[in-house]
């Protein structure tokens, strides 16, 4: 037998040998061949992951209703999206040397960190197993999620962080890369697009509230001042009348004298309430007017009080009875503006003057009286 | 009749109670089946639950996402909850918290227990921990966990289907609620009442990529050589990467090893494998960790490749098959038990196909579902721990 020519076991031999070789390669070339498929499906589906993401993150407009709730529902989105372990969002202090981390995810039982010290952080960081995680930032950024694994955005103009991270490096399918920065970063420009779209909403909405409160008050003070007006108005109209007509005789000059004296009074008074709607005009253009306090005699208000509104009591048949003691020494300090109204009148104008934005003290300071002894009774009871 | 209920809100109490609110609805559970993602507080959870549904038996545990009709995914937060309102169906629930002791004897202690209670040919759901350690992980097997069992069932005949949980993908841990409360380190074996029987379709999803390979030095689940030369240089010439790099991807994303039982020069055949995933790769001694340590020295196998298209059309076929084999039968409900890693961020599977199997699958059948860590499913008539795959069952009785 010639020992070059192979015997047909050892051609069977070397055929499987062969074929076992060829299987070999083909296979290996499947696996890597589905091994690349996975891959692109996987970076693909990253793609779709920050897609899916903005586009549900957006949805967050409409569905909540106040700042706080869009933290909760973005994290609850990120960490649906990205299958990460724990999610947190962080707001930088005034003092910009630390965190206020207002709202994680993922901390099941254990308590998340309420602030932390960062004086200079990164706008994007990830770390990885190689990653140093004895130095900054990676050991003050760790200690958020308290995980090892951690991708980070910070955004310098709204001082908002957005921080993810996983206990084991190849979360799912990969560890954090620099191609994650569109991630993460995305995710956190939609969440600060929507704060402050929904802060925006916010200070609409109570500027609107402001609107309408401010339109009743000066619905309200203007109903009141026509009140007020037709007060000294009867007066002025009612002795004008008791002495064109020489009603009680024409030997009464001083009684003439008294109502001539009521009637100027009057129209001072009605002086006053003018002044008080150039007053509110002059707040509605400008938002606020100064206001001088000075000091008044009470008994004297009261008298002026009681002038006024005696014509037209007199002819309903109403008795107005005042008791004021002789020697009261109060002096109060009013605004300028007011300062020679009636003290019942004092409420109702302060009350105008504080829902268009007048100063508290002026509150503080006008009700006191009241509180000291002054009781007015009319159809309505006393108050 | 069975009442399923889902929720993804991330408040734990909240959570039990939108799961809870069909079957509340529906009636009086006298018995439930529950998964909770890994994210929550399973206390709450169960606290919750119970607050709704009454001090009910509940079994199940951690799920790395659950899977019904109302919604599914893997994001942490995902509940399921499968109420069963008649009390005809209440099965004999039994626990063991001796895990961490010893997977055979927790096996052998439940197979006992079993072999007293059960009637011929019973269907049994085995639920344990998989989840032995972390940092570095460790698993509990579930081979010798189901090794023990079927020692101590002895010749008695019934089908067993079941899993091991997980909190996440990343195997961050695991829990269980056996029946009385949470448990760790722990399995629990439900025994279904006689009436109900179990159809079950095992989906596959890898293909061949090798020749025959022997395992030539194995310790445990750590395989050492394949054909006498170190299993990491074997794998890392056939896949073109270094594994011990630290920078590749998991190898259980890339590779598994299958074992074909049956002929083996046999036309191929998705059932005939048993995969095992490759849970690491280690630089320092040339070994692969598996998931399981139920291969021997000798034992044949070969490098199977994921093959996402093949994981696809078999949930289609498995699907078909199991919606023929019920088609006359009164079906009570499904239990998808899907592997953590068939989800399409984990193998980049273009669709999820736990989202084929719910499209394919009859409309009418309340189905609970959940991502595990391991399956367990018969195969050539002897259930089997399983990797990469997904276990479609339906309980069903006669008429």
């Amino acid at each position: 037998m010639n020992p070059e020519v192979p015997t047909p076991v050892q051609d069977l031999g070397r055929e499987l040998e062969f074929y076992r070789r060829e299987y070999n390669d083909l296979g290996a070339r499947v696996l890597r061949l589905q091994e690349e498929q996975s891959r692109a499906f996987r970076e693909a589906r990253r793609s779709r992951t920050v897609a899916r993401l903005i586009r549900e993150a957006y949805k967050l407009v409409d569905r909540t209703s106040s700042i706080d709730e869009v933290g909760a529902l973005m994290l609850k989105i990120v960490v649906d999206n990205t299958i990460c372990d724990r999610a947190a969002i962080l707001k930088r202090a005034p003092d910009r040397e630390r965190f206020i981390v207002t709202h994680t995810l993922g901390f099941g039982e254990e308590d998340p960190p309420d602030e932390l010290v960062l004086p200079s952080p990164p706008s994007f960081y990830y770390t990885t197993s190689a990653t140093r995680m004895e130095e900054p930032p990676a050991r003050d950024l760790v200690r958020i999620l308290r995980l090892p694994y951690l991708l980070w955005a910070f955004e310098t103009e709204s001082e908002y962080a957005l921080i993810i991270g996983n206990r084991s490096e190849g979360n799912v399918n990969r560890p954090f890369e620099a191609g994650d920065r569109e991630l993460i970063e995305g995710a956190l420009s939609v969440y600060v697009d929507i704060v402050y779209r929904k802060r925006t909403e916010e200070d609409l909405r109570a500027a609107k509230r402001e609107a309408e409160s401010a339109r009743a008050a000066q619905a309200a003070f203007l109903a009141s001042l026509s009140h007020d007006l037709r007060t000294p108005l009867n007066a002025i109209i009612g002795f004008s009348e008791v002495i064109r007509d020489q009603l009680l005789g024409p030997d009464t000059q001083e009684k003439y004298r008294e109502y001539a004296t009521h009637i100027h009074e009057s129209g001072t008074h009605l002086l006053s309430l003018i002044n008080d709607i150039l007053d509110l005009s002059k707040l509605e253009k400008q938002g606020s007017i100064p206001l001088q306090e000075e000091p008044f005699e009470i008994a004297d208000v009261v008298h002026q009080a009681l002038k006024d509104a005696l014509p037209a009591a007199q002819e309903k048949g109403i008795a107005v009875e005042v008791s004021v003691p002789d020697q009261m020494p109060l002096l109060l300090a009013a605004p300028h503006t007011a300062g020679h109204r009636q003290p019942v009148e004092q409420r109702d104008q302060v009350h105008a003057e504080r829902r268009q934005g007048g100063a508290s003290h002026l509150r503080r300071r006008r009700t006191r009286p009241r509180h000291r002894g002054f009781r007015y009774r009319d159809r309505h009871g006393e108050r | 009749m069975v009442r399923v209920g889902f929720s993804r809100n991330v408040d734990s109490g909240t959570a039990a109670k939108e799961c809870a609110r069909p079957i509340r609805e529906a009636g009086q559970a006298t018995w439930a089946i529950a998964f909770c993602g890994g994210k929550h507080n399973h206390e709450a959870f169960l606290r919750g639950l119970r607050d709704e549904l009454g001090d009910i038996p509940v079994v199940g545990g951690s799920a790395a996402g659950t899977i019904t009709r109302t919604g599914n995914g893997y994001g942490g937060f995902e509940t399921a909850v499968a109420g069963f309102l008649d009390p005809k169906d209440r099965p004999r629930i039994i626990a063991t918290g001796r895990l961490a002791t010893g997977e055979w004897d927790a096996g052998l202690e439940l197979g006992e227990a079993v072999r007293k209670d059960a009637a011929e040919e019973s269907t049994v759901l085995l639920f344990y921990s998989s989840v032995a350690a972390t940092a570095p992980v460790r698993l509990h097997p579930g081979s010798p966990l189901v090794g023990g069992f079927y020692h101590g069932l002895g010749d008695r005949n019934l089908t067993l289907v079941g899993a091991g949980t997980l909190t996440d993908m990343n195997l961050s841990g695991s829990w269980l609620f056996d029946g009385t409360g949470l448990a760790a380190h722990s399995a629990v074996a439900v025994v279904m009442p006689p009436h109900l029987h179990a159809e079950t379709a095992v989906l596959h999803g890898c293909v061949p990529v090798s020749s025959f390979m022997e395992i030539t030095r194995i310790e445990g689940a750590e395989v050492y050589e394949l054909d006498g030369r170190p299993a990491v240089q074997v794998l890392e010439e056939m896949l073109g990467v270094n594994l011990t790099s630290g920078q590749a991807q998991s190898p259980s994303l890339i590779a598994t090893l299958g074992e074909k039982h049956g002929d083996r020069f046999g036309p191929y055949h998705e059932d005939a494998y048993v995969n095992r995933l490759i849970l690491s790769a280690n630089a320092s001694t040339g070994s692969i960790t598996l998931f399981e340590p139920d291969f021997k020295p000798g034992t044949i196998v070969q490098i199977m490749s994921r093959d996402n298209a093949l994981m696809i059309e078999s949930v289609r076929k498995g699907t078909a098959e199991i919606m023929r084999r019920t088609a006359n039968r009164t079906s009570k409900i499904a239990l998808y038990i899907d592997c953590a890693g068939r989800a399409s961020a984990r193998s980049g599977a273009p669709v999820e196909e736990a989202d084929v199997m719910l499209e394919n699958f009859r409309s009418d059948v309340p189905l609970i579902g959940f991502y595990s860590g391991v399956e367990i499913a018969p195969i050539n008539g002897q259930s089997r721990p399983l990797d990469w795959t997904a276990v479609l069952t339906v309980l069903y009785s006669e008429g």
